[in-house]
């Protein structure tokens, strides 16, 4: 048999690479750098260059570290590249193990490094990691008692606490800083990440602190540090920290920077300082350190991202591993047609990108020479006659109407909007009404709070008469009173329901009943106690105990059963002869609040609502195929309140419900906190996005995809000053990076071009001209010259013909094929909609459970493998 | 005094001997197998870690616990299959799978290896019990049979048994379990045998992938309504439980479904209590376990500390 080619894996696959893209896939030698314009298809690039490297290079897959910047982008390649190898095997027969492979965000591969026995001998030696994601790691400052510490370091303690507060937050936002609590811990956890991303040791710069105010919050996050490192049982850290650690990790031991063999890091415009050091150590050994990104595509500063990273790189290559990488342009875009790749490319070098006083030197990679591979003449970019911004939106819903009832895409959704900001926004209000009047529903996560739109209003508004609202304190602050409205909103339209639908009525005040009965019952048992002097710390001694507490006055039917169940009497009995594994025996506290506990959990009380008729819409939506919005809605709440179970406490006992306690720390704390920072959807947008809406997307969320039709109706955004956090942080650091002052054009720049470079059939642009309403300068020669919907002929649409081969499709057998054999709609409720089942959560056990199985089986093999080796 | 020869005090220090290495050995291996269960703690709570992270969920620790039960009754009961695998996780592909509507698809799945001398066996791994493998064993064998096609048709390799482990405590243990009677758990544990063989034939496998096409064709086109309710009143295939009071009754949407909404009209037992149909929270042992496990973490005791 031949011996197989790469070209044959090609063929078999339908792909043909271009010189460019083969010349990277076959590159695997020393530092490599990859400058990928929009559209050029590095994704399979990478997938390919990865496979060469392990089928024909023979580079085991556990020395690769290639990193994504979403853990989705990482799955997907994962896919991809399990599909390719299984061809491979399948004409060789030699199998391939991606179990160890490094794949994932810089943020999930930096806590495998951490506990990673190869690369970390001394792991076990420490506590246990617990990482804190960003909601958890706000849950943890905002503590009263964790956030005191912080203000003690502070040296704040004398003053009122919202003094206090104004006194920070005057530091991040001088002309307008708030009292309140919550804007002081998203500040200063805002900075803390940043002192962390630039690996800025508080004690070293303190020094060089610019002001007071500055030192004050270096004091706070040392303390903040300080924290962390002393909380029992687990090592604690947050997201910015962990990159940290697995720094350390790789500094103090050697081998572990001769580990991996290759590192692949995609998206390498949006690493941050702590990320490029982290890369290089990585590579010291091999050098093959392979890059890949945009940097007209950055857009993650706000997260310490520093695009120089990329644009420098080839002379960070040099001082690092002192040598230069290969640089290898990706600037085919097969995405777009030809005028929609002339506009964007138009559209960045319209700004200037030169270096002051260094001729010939540009922030920006500017010899990209981005081509479009499309070569139609037709018009692909058009503009609304420049006009009063309703009359644009009112053209543009038209235009978009015309779309979809020509036939000429497929769903609504195919036709995204782009907007450089989505909250509070007139415009996009403007848009949404527009297309609303023409029939047109939008779906726009990112559009307003997560928690008002409809689908929470009802969850929670049924919450709410089940455990009653909460009292109003006499607090004025905005988001106090504008919580407590969202409240009342929510309650009242579940009661607005009740005409309609009685039995729903019935089943809320069923439930609101059994919450007041298990803590009646609460209250009548403790009084028993009280009165009979016993602690109800004590062990429970049922001969002695039992029919006291059975004979409670008052005490409901349900409670006594609960106490005289055989299954109880049995556990307890056991316990008392220590026959229940290590557990120790009940306490009488035990027995109390299991006889007062509720049969039911949040997540119990959320599925059930699904069978009145308002709630069962968005399942039975879903399930027709004609509306996805309202389930995803439901996905998410499903995952917030099993992450409040998660955090708290699964069953809710009476004594949690006694006082009010339970429902304060829902409503005052975890959905409060959660309104507060407007906390939406998941970090990466779905995609594809719901069918029979038009998705509303920020710039931000857009990164990465791609639409038949997209539309920009507001090309404007100004350009913010840099702000006190990165002026600290520049004084803090001094670099020679982006002035200050120009950073921020630069960042428009680099975000409108990523809007624009979305495209692949069509671009509709707006052109707002009104009274205080325009757009950028650059835009508009630009506009001047473009086609306008006025005259565009809908039937001259003409979808790109060139579709990208997207790696096909994995289904499994077991997880895909007999789940759906089994039920199709729990398969769409479970698998495709992710909700978070109550109480069955075969999947995650599933995987769990097999991953486990597979370590032990894998820790065997090696084992052996040794033991024969040895001999 | 009884004079012992020096054989006889030679022939017992060698008995003492062997019986102290024999002791040894015992605790070597007991060691060994401690060790192993250490491993599978730290793997196990590593895995939860990095699922967590990846799915941006969790699960309660009752479940939590009891998938960390499986794997260690999983070890504990057939250490000769864990200690002579020898290849794990090995990922069989079916790829350039197409829809009617072209749409190309891969289909996946996983298997272990044991290859000792001359026999090759491929066993698959499955979290539920051995009564539901057997009741639904037309769909494993289908199953099996497409996974032996890709071992041994497309990867050249042989194949003399396939065999699937079901790591769920059956019904017996189960049962057992709940009369909190050591003796009877032990006698029920050690009947219990998760291993079963599944005979393999070519013959289905073309049926088999058509069928597995259309269900991506089905998947993909957006189809997912219930079974209909008469499927819902069937028994499960092989088992005495309906189709209803096995599968739905685990399914959450059960109460948005129309399917359970129709079978649980027809079902007397809940006529009686306006809300019966939503107060099912399983049976009380159920009930009663989910309470013991998860009553133990205690809420936070400061919650003004929290808010
Ligand atoms: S209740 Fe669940 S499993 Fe049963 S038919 Fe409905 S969706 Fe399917």
């Amino acid at each position: 048999m031949p011996e197989l080619t790469l070209e044959d894996l090609w063929a078999e696959s339908g792909f043909t690479p271009n010189p460019e893209q083969e010349q990277a896939i076959r590159h695997i030698d020393g530092p490599l750098y990859l400058t990928a314009g929009p559209g050029s298809g590095k994704t399979r690039v990478l997938l390919w260059r990865t496979l060469n490297l392990i089928v024909f290079h023979g580079v085991k897959p556990e020395h690769i570290f290639l990193s994504t910047f979403t853990e989705k982008a990482a799955h997907q390649l994962r896919e991809g590249l399990k599909n390719y190898l299984g061809q491979v095997t399948n004409h060789t027969g030699q199998p391939y193990d991606l179990a160890n492979m490094y794949v994932g965000t810089l943020h999930s591969l930096s806590q495998k490094i951490i506990q990673d026995r190869n690369l970390n001998p001394n792991f076990r030696n420490g506590r246990p990691l617990r990482v804190m994601d960003e909601l958890e790691t706000y849950f943890f400052v905002s503590r009263r008692r964790n956030w005191q510490q912080l203000i003690e370091a502070a040296e704040l303690t004398d003053l009122e606490p919202e003094v206090q507060n104004h006194t920070i937050n005057t530091f991040f936002d001088a002309n307008r800083p708030s009292r309140s609590r919550h804007n002081a811990v998203q500040n200063v956890l805002g900075f803390f990440g940043r002192l962390s991303e630039e690996m800025i040791d508080p004690q070293v710069v303190m020094d060089q602190a610019p002001s007071a105010e500055v030192q004050m919050l270096l004091r706070m996050y040392a303390r903040y540090r300080g924290l962390l490192a002393e909380q029992a049982g687990f090592d604690y850290t947050d997201f910015s920290l962990l990159q940290q650690k697995a720094y350390d990790v790789v500094v103090s031991n050697a081998a572990s920077q001769q580990y991996f063999r290759h590192i692949i890091i995609d998206e390498y415009q949006d690493t941050n300082l702590i990320q490029e050091r982290l890369v290089f150590k990585l590579a010291a050994g091999s050098q093959n350190l392979c890059v890949v990104g945009d940097d007209d595509q950055a857009l993650y500063r706000f997260r310490g991202a520093t695009v120089e990273n990329f644009v420098e790189f080839p002379a960070r290559c040099q001082h690092y591993l002192q040598r230069q990488p290969v640089k290898i342009p990706l600037s085919t875009n097969y995405r777009s047609r030809n005028r929609v790749v002339q506009f964007y490319t138009d559209y960045i070098t319209r700004h200037s990108w030169q270096k002051e006083g260094r001729p010939g030197e540009f922030y920006r990679v500017h010899d990209k020479n981005i081509q479009p591979y499309s070569q139609d003449t037709e018009p692909s970019v058009i503009t609304t006659p420049a006009g009063h911004p309703d009359d644009v939106s009112a053209q543009i819903a038209a235009l978009v109407r015309e779309l979809l009832d020509a036939g000429k895409v497929d769903d609504p959704n195919q036709i995204a909007f782009l907007f450089p900001a989505l909250r509070n926004s007139p415009q996009v209000n403007r848009m949404r009404n527009a297309l609303e009047a023409v029939g047109l529903q939008v779906y726009a996560p990112r559009a307003g709070r997560f928690l008002d739109t409809d689908e929470p209003t009802l969850i929670f508004g049924a919450f709410l008469h089940v455990f009653g609202k909460p009292q109003q304190g006499p607090f004025t602050s905005q988001d106090y009173t504008e919580y407590f409205a969202w409240l009342d909103r929510s309650a009242a339209s579940v009661t607005a329901l009740f005409r309609q639908e009685p039995q729903l009525k019935r089943y809320l005040d069923a439930k609101r009943q059994e919450v007041a009965q298990v803590v009646a019952d609460y209250r009548a048992l403790l009084a028993t106690c009280e009165a009979n002097g016993w602690d109800v710390t004590a062990e429970y001694a049922p001969d002695q105990m039992k029919e006291a507490l059975y004979r409670t006055r008052g005490l409901s039917l349900k409670a006594q059963k609960a106490i005289n169940s055989v299954a109880l009497t049995n556990q307890v009995r056991r316990r008392l002869q220590r026959n229940d594994g290590d557990k120790e025996p009940f306490k009488l506290g035990d027995i109390i609040n299991r006889s007062t506990a509720l049969d039911w959990t949040i997540l119990d009380l959320f599925y059930r609502l699904g069978g009145f008729p308002t709630y069962k819409r968005m399942y039975d939506l879903a399930e027709s195929g004609q509306d996805e919005g309202p389930i995803c809605n439901l996905g998410l709440i499903s995952q917030y309140l099993s992450r409040f179970m998660e955090m708290y406490a699964i069953v809710i006992s009476a004594s949690f419900l006694n006082d009010d306690r339970f429902q304060r720390l829902l409503f005052m704390s975890f959905l409060y906190s959660i309104y507060r920072r407007s906390e939406s959807e998941f970090e990466n947008a779905e995609d594809p996005f719901p069918k029979g809406r038009i998705p509303f997307l920020t710039i931000h969320q857009a990164k990465g995809l791609e639409f038949p039709v997209v539309v920009v109706p507001n090309l404007r955004k100004d350009a913010r000053p840099a702000g006190p956090v990165e002026e600290t942080i520049r004084a803090l650091v001094p670099s020679d990076g982006e002035p200050l002052d120009r950073m921020a054009r630069f960042d428009v720049a680099r975000m409108f071009y990523v809007a624009l470079s979305r495209a692949k059939s069509l671009m509709i642009l707006g052109r707002y001209q009104a009274t205080g309403n325009y757009i950028n300068a650059e835009f508009r020669p630009m506009l001047a010259q473009l086609p306008t919907t006025a005259t565009y002929d809908v039937n001259a649409f003409q979808p790109n013909p060139h579709r990208e081969e997207k790696p096909p499709k994995a289904y499994s057998y077991t997880a895909d094929y007999l789940l759906y054999e089994r039920c199709p709609r729990q398969y769409m409720v479970f698998r495709r909609y992710g909700l978070v089942p109550s109480r069955s959560q075969t999947q995650f056990f599933g995987s769990l459970v097999h991953y486990t199985i597979e370590d032990l089986h894998h820790h065997l093999i090696q084992k052996r493998a040794q033991a024969t080796l040895a001999v | 005094m009884i004079k012992r020869t020096a054989a006889q005090i030679k022939a017992d220090l060698l008995k003492r001997d062997q019986e102290i290495r024999e002791q040894m050995r015992l605790l070597a291996l007991e060691q060994e197998a401690s060790e192993l269960e250490l491993l599978i703690l730290e793997r196990f709570e590593r895995n939860y870690e990095t699922l967590a992270l990846e799915s941006g969920r969790r699960i309660s620790p009752d479940v939590k616990e009891a998938a960390l039960k499986q794997v260690l009754m999983y070890w504990r009961k057939l250490p000769e299959v864990a200690t002579t695998v020898t290849q794990t996780e090995v990922r069989l592909s079916l790829p350039n799978q197409r829809t009617s509507t072209g749409t190309v698809f891969t289909i996946e799945g996983v298997v272990d290896i044991i290859r000792d001398n001359d026999r090759t066996v491929m066993y698959d791994i499955k979290t539920h019990d051995i009564d539901s493998v057997v009741s639904n064993i037309e769909l494993y064998q289908q199953q099996l049979n497409v996974y032996a096609h890709i071992w041994q048709t497309l990867r050249q390799q042989e194949l003399h048994e396939t065999c699937i482990i079901a790591t769920a405590f059956p019904k017996a243990v189960r049962d057992a379990v709940t009369t909190g009677d050591d003796a009877k758990i032990d006698a029920a544990l050690a009947s219990w045998n998760p291993a079963l063989t599944i005979p393999f034939d070519q013959q289905t496998l073309e049926q088999t992938i058509i069928q597995f096409t259309q269900t991506v064709e089905a998947i993909e086109g957006g189809q997912f309504a219930p079974p209909p309710v008469s499927r819902l009143q069937e028994r499960v295939p092989g088992s005495r439980t309906l189709y209803a009071t096995r599968i739905c009754i685990n399914c959450d949407s059960r109460f948005s479904c129309n399917a359970y909404r129709a079978y649980a009209e027809g079902d007397q037992t809940t006529a009686a209590d306006e809300f019966g149909f939503y107060n099912d929270y399983g049976t009380a042992i159920d009930q009663s376990e989910w309470l013991s496990t998860n009553l133990s973490i205690a809420p936070p005791a400061d919650i003004d500390d929290l808010i």
